[in-house]
């Protein structure tokens, strides 16, 4: 035993046990990753940026062969609905109606004048089978984003919020991670909420709405929208739309499911909510 | 002079391999995932590493695979560090002893290892955030299969490293 553990093999074991402390040290402290997943991020940068544009390249190739099929029965379906649209043209302007109803009740352009955005790219997504979260490409460096800052597509919903700031790359957990939560209203029916990430539904691309206060029934296909308690967020970002509706096993209260707004998988470009007005609450 | 040489060139070509395996695991397969799994492979490659020669080479391809692996997995908290630097200087003693240096070893190491860290990644869920240990199960063992199919090509890889520093025949 004395022989196998020799002083090369302490020597590795200590040298890891000293860069996994000083990142933790780092990640506590500063709330940053520390200087040797700074500079091995810095070295990978490059890398990322070649093999993401590598991969969206191939993830098209890819799409192209096997799901050659789907995309045929998709494009079947998109006729036999565009006939259906062509049929109820009539129902042009009730559509209209609904979209502008549905954009003031978001109010996003009013709310969201106190907002200060700081625009980036998705780098990669994680690799993680256990969380839900993604690489951007400002950091402490280039912007002034702080952990916790929520993050936004480039249509106003709310996709996720930055959990950990490098130098000039950052970590953002998405709305569907086990560890995101935010206060939310549901439509425009005074009710209130809980959106929060489930292990179970961030396989499907859903999240979960829980601890329902409020008079009305909830929907399927209600609007959830932050409220803004807490501070955390600022109020009117738009999560998803309630897709189910269940009974809790305990018999008290319901839950639902939400599905955001856009698939996360599809969004390329975010803006980082550096900073808002607290004012409309 | 020859020696120093020598031995550079097996430096890089260990470097070339991570580098490689980390660009497939953090950069590529997030993007073609599998019934939403991807799989992981550092891991993998650090307990072949220390399979084929043994345990001061698994330590040092451990650290670098498990700050690696942090970094794909967006947890930048060292702990696969720690975790795949250990596992490499285990599996390169139990190899060093008394497993043989063949396939056979490699996937039964492998699946330890990935087994591990299947567990330590689901350890926060299961402690801090409640989630059931039946979903968690259920996702490491998918995850794990799923890994252990890529111990077939990264073998040949490994291999052929462990045969250029002359450990292998």
């Amino acid at each position: 035993m004395k022989a196998l553990l020799d002083r090369k093999t302490v020597l590795i074991a200590v040298i890891a046990v000293l860069v996994a402390l000083v990142t933790l040290v780092f990640v506590s402290a500063f709330g940053s990753s520390g200087p040797v997943t700074g500079v091995a991020n810095a070295v990978a940068r490059p890398l990322k940026a070649w093999a993401s544009s590598v991969a969206r390249t191939f993830e098209g190739i890819y799409g192209s062969i096997y799901k050659y099929e789907k995309l045929l029965e998709d494009y079947q379906d998109v006729l036999k609905e565009l006939a259906a649209l062509k049929e109820t043209a009539g129902e042009a302007a009730e559509l209209e109606a609904e979209v502008k109803r549905l954009y003031l009740l978001l109010d996003l352009s009013e709310k969201n004048s106190g907002h200060v955005y700081a625009p980036a790219l998705i780098v990669t997504p994680s690799s993680s089978n256990w969380s839900s979260s993604f690489t951007i490409n400002i950091g402490s460096d280039n912007s002034e984003i702080v952990a916790g800052n929520g993050v936004v597509t480039e249509y106003g919903a709310l996709i996720g919020k930055v959990s950990d700031v490098g130098a000039n790359q950052s970590t953002v957990v998405t709305i569907l991670d086990t560890t995101f939560s935010a206060a939310v209203n549901i439509g425009d029916s005074g009710n209130s909420a809980t959106a929060k990430g489930d292990f179970t539904l961030m396989h499907r691309g859903l999240l979960k709405l829980d601890h329902i206060e409020g008079e009305y029934p909830v929907l399927p296909g209600d609007t959830i929208v932050t409220s803004g308690y807490g501070g955390v967020y600022p109020p009117g970002l738009v999560i998803g739309e309630v897709v189910e509706v269940f009974n809790h096993p305990t018999g008290i209260g319901q839950y639902a499911t939400i599905r955001p707004m856009l698939p996360l998988d599809t969004v390329l470009y975010v803006n980082v909510i550096t900073a808002f007005d607290v004012a409309e609450q | 002079m020859r020696r120093n040489l020598s031995i550079t060139f097996m430096l890089l070509l260990h470097a070339l391999l991570l580098t490689t395996v980390y660009v497939f695991q953090g950069m590529i397969f997030p993007y073609l995932r599998l019934f939403g799994l991807a799989p992981l492979l550092l891991p993998i490659v650090c307990t072949g590493v220390a399979v084929c020669q043994g345990r001061v080479a698994g330590g040092v391809s451990g650290l670098f695979a498990g700050i690696f692996c942090d970094i794909s997995l967006g947890n930048p908290t060292g702990l696969f560090t720690v975790v795949l630097t250990i596992s490499g200087i285990a599996v390169g003693m139990l190899t060093d002893t008394v497993l043989t240096r063949k396939f056979g070893s490699f996937f039964l190491c492998s699946a330890a290892v990935l087994i591990l860290s299947a567990f330590v990644q689901m350890f926060p869920l299961f402690f801090f955030q409640g989630v059931p240990i039946r979903l968690l199960l259920v996702t490491a063992a998918q995850q794990t299969v799923y890994s252990l199919v890529f111990t077939f090509p990264l073998w040949f890889f490994v291999r052929s490293l462990g045969i250029r520093a002359g450990v292998l025949v």
